[in-house]
């Protein structure tokens, strides 16, 4: 059976943080009397120049209605510093959703590029062409000690961030984060549980990025994340084989069932709905279920399923706020059906 | 994981780059009261933290509570005091990335072309906003090269 890296290295995101030289960083900014005019100036600006180069989108986030707000956090197209600062911020968003520049957030511009499968040469590329352009008009807060400077120093250099969201249901469920977290730590990099800082990890999913940002090029950056994704991935395959081998029947069991479940549930609430898509997951790299897809597309498909499936996501796609029951009966009919298109052969 | 020095509380990560350097896994209050300690006395002893940012009005002790700078023109500001928080978290002082495509040389020349014309006019609102822009752009530039 194939097993690509993309089985692992699910989707990749790069950001760069920047800031205007001569308006104060957002969080000062709020506390200025001139803060609308002077967000709007910069809303503008950025505006201008990036719809010249594409199409993109903008969301003043101050009209934003909360579910609209709560539907794009949901899609990582905006996060919630974001709508905590919605009396200057904005977004330009792309209509494929792969570029999103927020304004105003913890710094005046944060433009990230996100790509499901793993491409961190293409993702920065992508980003790093938006940035120069933007970088043309804008006179960026910078000096050649501290590079782009940041609202926190901890963005300071690069103002970059790479991160790669990584399926690890192996090195996860045998307990072996802990030995891998201090590893990663000792080359630069942090991982956490997909919901943020502090977070556990919902269905198996975890993002390693780098820590540091000054004092090293954009290319070694990404070289060295792409060194620890590279060795998370192969040790995560190990694992997998190792499970299998050990596990057998019992793993069987497990991918069956939460097949089962999705197939034919009623009611199904979010939470359950991660744990058992990452059994199924789990169940088409091991090679216990297959469909006429390759086993990565059936992974990209499921982590898209999941986002639409999201509360704020259900609520938009039935253009009403639905209740809580309402919630679990619409996500559990929608999965039925997807396992029923997904022509899954056990 | 519990914290090495107390055993009782959830520890967190602090990466370590200066002193034996390494990584620690403590609890906040434990990790203030071994490392925090010595830089928090250093920075008292030197400068009560009502020092500000002549730009944006940001404190020191505004920035030591929320980890926040206020403007571009802080980092001039507490440059002196910032070093050591830098220096503690990136592990290196020096940017080797990539740099504007606008320059801050350009900006200035440019800035300097309107100032001109400003005077040439009378505009004095426009005057003042120039100047007060080119006074955080030669900061910005003289504070890289110090």
């Amino acid at each position: 059976m194939k097993v690509s890296y993309e089985s692992v290295a699910v989707s990749s995101r790069i950001r760069l943080a920047r800031n205007f030289m001569d308006y104060p960083f957002p969080d000062r900014l709020l506390k200025s009397p001139h803060a609308r005019e002077q967000a709007s100036e910069i809303v503008r600006t950025i505006n201008e120049e990036l719809n010249a180069l594409e199409e993109f989108e903008l969301y003043d986030v101050g009209t934003l209605t909360e579910e609209r707000a709560a539907y794009l956090v949901e899609r990582n197209l905006i996060s919630r510093d974001l709508v905590r600062h919605s009396a200057i911020s904005a977004a330009l968003i792309t209509p494929d959703e792969s570029i999103s520049v927020m304004i105003n957030e913890e710094d005046h511009i944060r433009e990230q590029y996100f790509m499901r499968g793993y491409d961190l040469d293409k993702a920065y590329e992508r980003i790093t062409g938006i940035d120069d352009v933007i970088s043309e008009s804008i006179p960026f807060a910078f000096d050649k000690e501290f590079g782009y400077l940041t609202a926190c120093p901890t963005n300071l250099g690069t103002g970059m961030r790479a991160s790669v969201m990584m399926f690890l249901p192996a090195v996860s469920r045998r307990g072996l984060m802990k030995r891998i977290v201090p590893e990663l730590n000792r080359l630069g990099l942090t991982v956490r549980g997909t919901s943020g800082e502090g977070s556990g990890a919902e269905g198996d999913l975890y993002q390693v990025s780098n820590e540091v940002t000054l004092g090293f090029t954009e290319t070694e950056i990404l070289a060295a994340v792409d060194k620890a994704v590279k060795l998370l991935v192969e040790f995560e395959l190990r694992e997998r084989e190792r499970m299998k081998a050990e596990e057998g029947v019992g793993l069987r069991d497990r991918v069956m069932r939460a097949y089962g479940i999705l197939a034919n549930c009623c009611l199904l609430g979010m939470k359950e709905f991660m744990e058992l898509a990452a059994d199924l997951k789990l169940g088409f790299v091991l090679g216990y279920l297959r469909s006429e897809k390759e086993p990565e597309e059936m992974l990209s498909e499921l982590d898209e399923r999941i986002t639409a499936l999201r509360p704020a996501n259900i609520d938009r796609l039935n253009g009403r706020t639905l209740s809580e029951t309402e919630q679990y009966i619409y996500r559990a009919e929608q999965v039925n059906r997807i396992m029923r298109r997904m022509k899954i052969i056990v | 994981m519990l914290c090495a020095q107390c055993g009782k509380n959830e520890a967190q990560k602090y990466i370590r780059h200066t002193g034996e350097g390494g990584t620690v896994y403590l609890c906040p209050d434990c990790y203030r009261r071994l490392y925090g300690n010595a830089q928090a006395a250093a920075s008292r002893d030197a400068k009560p933290s009502l020092k500000e940012c002549p730009s944006c009005g940001t404190t020191l002790g505004e920035f030591r509570k929320t980890g926040l700078l206020g403007c571009a023109d802080c980092y001039m500001a507490f440059r002196e005091e910032l070093l050591p928080t830098v220096q503690f978290i990136q592990g290196r002082l020096r940017h080797t990335g990539k740099d504007p495509v606008r320059t801050l040389d350009d900006e200035r020349r440019e800035l300097e072309a309107e100032l001109r014309d400003a005077q040439k006019t009378g505009d004095k609102f426009m005057e003042q906003r120039i100047r007060y822009r080119l006074s955080v752009i030669l900061r910005l530039i003289s504070g890289g090269e110090e």
